[in-house]
């Protein structure tokens, strides 16, 4: 810890922060653009001007230091207040809103955004500019980027991002001056898949996701913690929703897993949540059709197609989308209430290899829960194509997917049009349930409570944006409604008590406690929780990102 | 003192044809500091470069000797950069040297590289200096051959390479950092201080970046010896406190603008601005004289009331302007100042590197007002705006600025000491509503409004140390 003097006040802050974070860290917001705490600082955007007297010093250095580029030490005595910093603050405040078109009505940063912010906290409230104001034009960058160069601030943190994170370095700056402009090379746009990103961190409305675009004012939106399901990394995300529907998934700090930012997979990825394919009743088939029925036709009919087949030879899939409470559901349904040995996890299929970038890697497995699965139904249950060889033993099976786009082989449809009877748990028509007799709506990762356990075997906890589509219900409530259509008993009332049943019949899972898997993650035999933290990125996390 | 003159130390023999070449340098004593270089020990030769009080000739004026000891000794590699990217209007010192006597060059390459255990010095020129650099590559190929350079420097063991790099049209590559990464073969953008280059410079490692008149100088110190270089030029003894009062040596003034003989000047420091103008043939045709910019365009302007000061580092700190690299524009009663101004930032507008905000934005802001008040589009209270939004960039009266090189104060100076200085012809334009010349008396702000050289100073100034 460094003992530092801040506005008089004496305070203890964690070694090695720069004077930004140590500020956030203890509450005081220090204006500022082109720093990221993780990327390079360049001090350009002067805003986060502060008074410094060096450990020693008889009194404050003459010209204003950057808090950016300050780094803490014991007896360092830094001043916020002082009329010189206020006035720097304010005139490069000024400066960088001499040419700002101010069109906050219609730009999509409103809201959230630090030029507004920091005027609001730190600015003159007028602007003295009288000449022309520069027009450069809108231009897409990429698939998912569009640039409003007029609102700009040229922090360049975008283009630093690219360098340092994606290390593709497409984006740079064009022409000199007060021409400068962000823009990319000809021909080449930015589609890489950090590309969302920089919408992130662009401090103003000038980077902006098309996605998102015109969606919504970002004050409408209500926001939950999440874990992103694109692939077994889990990211730490919020998911954004308004009136039943996710807006926007954005990347949640944390230091261990993801840091500040998330792929575009994960980004992007939640398309199919809102999809007008979704489920929301469950079906039966007549013919070729499905057509809409009841919840106890469903259970009347999986009870009598197990009863006819016989439970050892009824295959239960379970799916490694689904969270750790549903998997321990569906071991018990497959053990306890249809009595077979025959079980098999589905999975999406991954990449050869992981995709790595300098500052951040995308894992192969595109499953967010195989580790979880495979501690929960055992390391040796059958996956990814031998399940179809589990199933070829079957004559009746319940899979549960809930996986967006999956595909099946050749090999999988010939088991699956083999067997007697299929009932299939899925988010949205599918492959799979264009073969089922059965169709149950699933609910989708923003519309469930659980965990994962991503591939280092840290245990996440992701919330509910919104509740389950129609008539669809959670998947441990439609296992325990089936269980006991079977005759067996589960004693479920909430996710809570499915998560208290995994604690306490998973030993890999000892130790898995709310209070334990917290915001940063459980890593599972690590016998103690990462505490919470207020310190260092999570301070400035906090402050300025989410 | 009698009548000023010409005193050609650097630019001795320039004139003599071939001089570009090996053969007729040696023949003219070239390289010769060479034999006493290699009986010295370093640290002795940074104690006698300080002792003799050689400041930098790039424009801040800091002195050679005290920039020297910061260096690291136990970091390697380190790297000299010779700055020959003279870029500021109104210098034209630099090219002659490269042009015409680039081995001079080398030789204080060669000293200065000794002195500081450096193996590794890279010559950034500016691009359009295009027979500059042919000829130094040339003198360069030519020090390889005659062993001056390379493994073993004149048969001593101690090597030393020189690149040489040509910049691309950016006076930011002038400034120390900017110019290393431009080095580094990137955008020319000065980087934030601290680090300074002596610390974590070209990749990242001890730099030390020295004007080429500098570099030049050392081999003469070497030479001659200090005592010689000290009787040269002049040191105060009754200066402020910060102000360095130590003025040794010569100075190459590139005298420009209005004057019957515009050139290279060389001459002991501490002549004025009137006598440097009388050297330069005086105002052309018998015109009067408006004003003096006596340090490169970012130096803040003279009225002639002022034209009394010592063109030399502590006189023109007082006078609250600056010796920058040398370069003493003239300009006589026909300039319209407002016209004058408008030029010098137009120049800066474009030549921002656009990385940091106040000056970013700042400078285009400060030149279309000039420009607005220039071409008779000016608004009552212009003119304080003007300045308001100058000393924004950086406050010249303070001297403080937040930006992240000097280039902020080097848009100010021009801009407050112009408006300021000759503040009735930018009234009257705003007044006139078109561009309008006063007469030279009307056109100045009355001296008494207190930014005239003072008398006090111009009277401490007149006592030179030793006499």
């Amino acid at each position: 810890m460094a003992k530092i003097t801040m506005d008089g006040v004496e305070y203890e802050v964690s070694d090695g922060l720069t004077v930004v974070q140590a500020s956030a860290e203890v509450g005081i917001t220090v204006p500022h653009y082109c720093y990221h705490p993780e990327l390079p600082a360049p001090a350009n955007c002067r805003m986060c001007l502060i008074e410094l007297t060096p450990p020693g010093a008889p009194g404050p250095i003459r010209q204003l230091a950057t808090g950016c580029s300050t780094r803490v030490a014991d007896g360092m005595v830094i001043n916020h207040d002082t009329p010189q910093v206020k006035a720097g603050r304010a005139l490069s405040l000024e400066a960088l809103l001499a040419h700002h078109p101010l069109d906050c009505p219609t730009c999509d940063q409103a809201g959230e955004c630090e030029l507004q912010n920091f005027a609001h906290q730190f600015g003159k409230g007028v602007g003295n500019y009288a000449e022309t104001k520069k027009l450069p034009p809108r231009k897409h960058l990429g698939p998912h980027v569009d640039i409003v160069a007029t609102r700009c601030v040229t922090c360049t943190r975008c283009t630093r991002f690219t360098e340092e994170v994606s290390g593709d370095a497409v984006l740079g700056l064009t022409n000199r001056g007060g021409k400068n402009e962000i823009d990319i090379y000809p021909g080449i746009p930015l589609d890489n898949k950090l590309s969302g990103n920089v919408v992130d961190i662009c401090p103003v409305g000038a980077l902006l996701s098309t996605d998102f675009m015109y969606k919504s004012r970002p004050w409408f939106l209500d926001e939950v913690d999440s874990v992103c399901t694109r692939c077994s990394k889990g990211c730490n995300i919020t998911v954004e929703h308004r009136d039943g529907e996710t807006a926007r998934v954005k990347p949640r700090f944390n230091e261990d897993v993801n840091g500040f930012w998330i792929c575009d997979d994960g980004r992007y990825g939640y398309d199919f949540v809102n999809s007008p394919d979704r489920l929301r009743m469950p079906m039966a088939r007549d013919g070729d059709d499905l057509v809409a029925c009841g919840w106890s036709d469903v259970f009347d009919r999986i009870t009598a197609a197990v009863n006819e087949a016989g439970g050892e030879n009824v295959a239960v899939i379970a799916s490694a989308w689904s969270t750790n409470e549903e998997l321990h559901a569906v071991r018990r349904f497959a053990t306890e209430a249809v009595r077979t040995s025959l079980v098999g996890l589905l999975s999406a299929a991954g990449d050869d290899e992981d995709t790595v970038y300098p500052g951040f890697t995308i894992r192969r497995d595109k499953n967010p829960n195989r580790t979880g699965a495979q501690q929960i139904l055992g390391e040796e249950v059958a996956q990814d194509a031998a399940i179809w060889d589990v199933l070829k033993r079957a004559k009746a099976a319940v899979i549960f997917s809930g996986m967006p786009d999956a595909e099946l082989s050749d090999d999988a449809v010939q088991a699956l049009e083999a067997l007697e009877f299929l009932a299939v748990v899925d988010t949205a028509s599918s492959a799979l349930t264009g073969l089922a007799d059965i169709v149950i709506p699933g609910t989708a990762f923003t519309e469930k409570n659980g965990c994962f356990t991503n591939s280092e075997k840290r245990v996440q906890k992701l919330n509910a944006a919104h509740g389950p589509l129609g008539a669809s219900m959670r998947e441990w409530e439609f296992v325990k409604y089936a269980a006991e259509a079977l005759g067996a008993d589960f004693d479920y009332a909430d996710e809570a008590s499915v998560t208290a049943d995994l604690v306490a019949s998973t030993p890999a899972f000892e130790g898995v406690t709310p209070e334990a898997v917290g915001e940063r993650g459980y890593v599972l035999g690590s016998g103690e929780a990462e505490p919470e933290t207020n310190t260092g990125n999570y301070a400035y996390a906090k402050m300025f990102w989410k | 003192m009698g009548k000023p003159k010409e005193l050609r130390i650097l630019y001795e023999n320039l004139d003599v044809p071939d001089m570009h070449t090996i053969e007729v340098y040696r023949q003219h004593g070239g390289y010769k500091s060479l034999d006493k270089l290699f009986g010295m020990e370093p640290s002795d030769l940074v104690d006698m470069v300080k002792e003799s009080g050689l400041r930098g000739r790039g424009g801040a004026g800091f002195s050679t000797g005290m920039k020297w000891s910061f260096v690291p000794k136990d970091i390697e590699p380190k790297y000299l950069c010779a700055n020959a990217d003279e870029s500021e209007p109104g210098t034209f010192s630099n090219r002659y040297v490269l042009e015409r006597k680039p081995h001079a060059l080398i030789e204080g390459i060669i000293n200065s590289c000794w002195t500081l255990g450096i193996h590794t010095a890279y010559v950034y020129i500016r691009g359009e200096f295009t027979l500059g650099k042919k000829r130094l590559d040339a003198a360069i190929q030519e020090a390889y051959a005659d062993g001056l350079l390379g493994e073993k420097v004149a048969g001593k063991d101690f090597a030393l390479d020189i690149y040489t790099h040509a910049g691309a049209g950016a006076y930011i590559c002038g400034e120390e950092t900017g110019l290393i990464e431009s080095l580094e073969g990137k955008r020319g953008q000065p980087r934030s201080k601290p680090p300074f280059p002596a610390v974590q410079g070209l990749f990242q490692k001890p730099t030390v970046v020295q004007n080429v008149e500098t570099l030049c100088n050392v081999p003469l110190i070497v030479n001659n010896g200090v005592d010689w270089y000290k009787a040269m030029g002049s040191v105060y003894l009754d200066c402020p406190r910060g102000t360095d009062p130590v003025n040794t040596g010569t100075k190459l003034y590139c005298v420009s603008g209005h004057v019957e003989k515009p050139g290279v000047y060389e001459v002991e420091m501490g002549l004025t601005a009137h006598e440097m103008i009388e050297m330069a043939g005086g105002v052309r045709g018998g015109n009067r004289l408006k004003a003096v910019i006596p340090g490169g365009s970012s130096a803040p302007v003279l009225t002639p009331y002022e034209c009394d000061v010592p063109l030399d580092f502590t006189s023109l700190q007082m006078a609250k302007t600056m010796m920058g690299a040398g370069g003493v524009i003239v300009m006589d009663e026909t300039v319209c100042m407002a016209h004058a101004l408008t030029n010098l930032l137009d120049f800066y507008a474009h030549e921002s590197c656009g990385q940091c905000t106040p000056c970013r934005n700042g400078t285009p802001w400060t030149r279309d007002i000039a420009k607005r008040i220039e071409q008779g589009g000016g608004q009552p209270g212009d003119v304080d705006r003007l300045i308001e939004v100058a000393n924004n960039i950086a406050n010249v009266d303070t001297f403080t600025w937040n930006t992240i090189c000097v280039f902020g104060i080097a848009v100010s100076w021009p801009a407050v000491s112009f408006a300021r200085k000759f503040r009735p012809e930018f009234e009257a334009h705003i007044r006139e509503g078109k561009c309008v010349t006063l007469p030279v008396d009307e056109a100045v702000t009355p001296p008494e409004e207190n930014y005239a050289w003072p008398q006090a100073l111009a009277e401490a100034a007149q006592k030179p140390a030793w006499d």
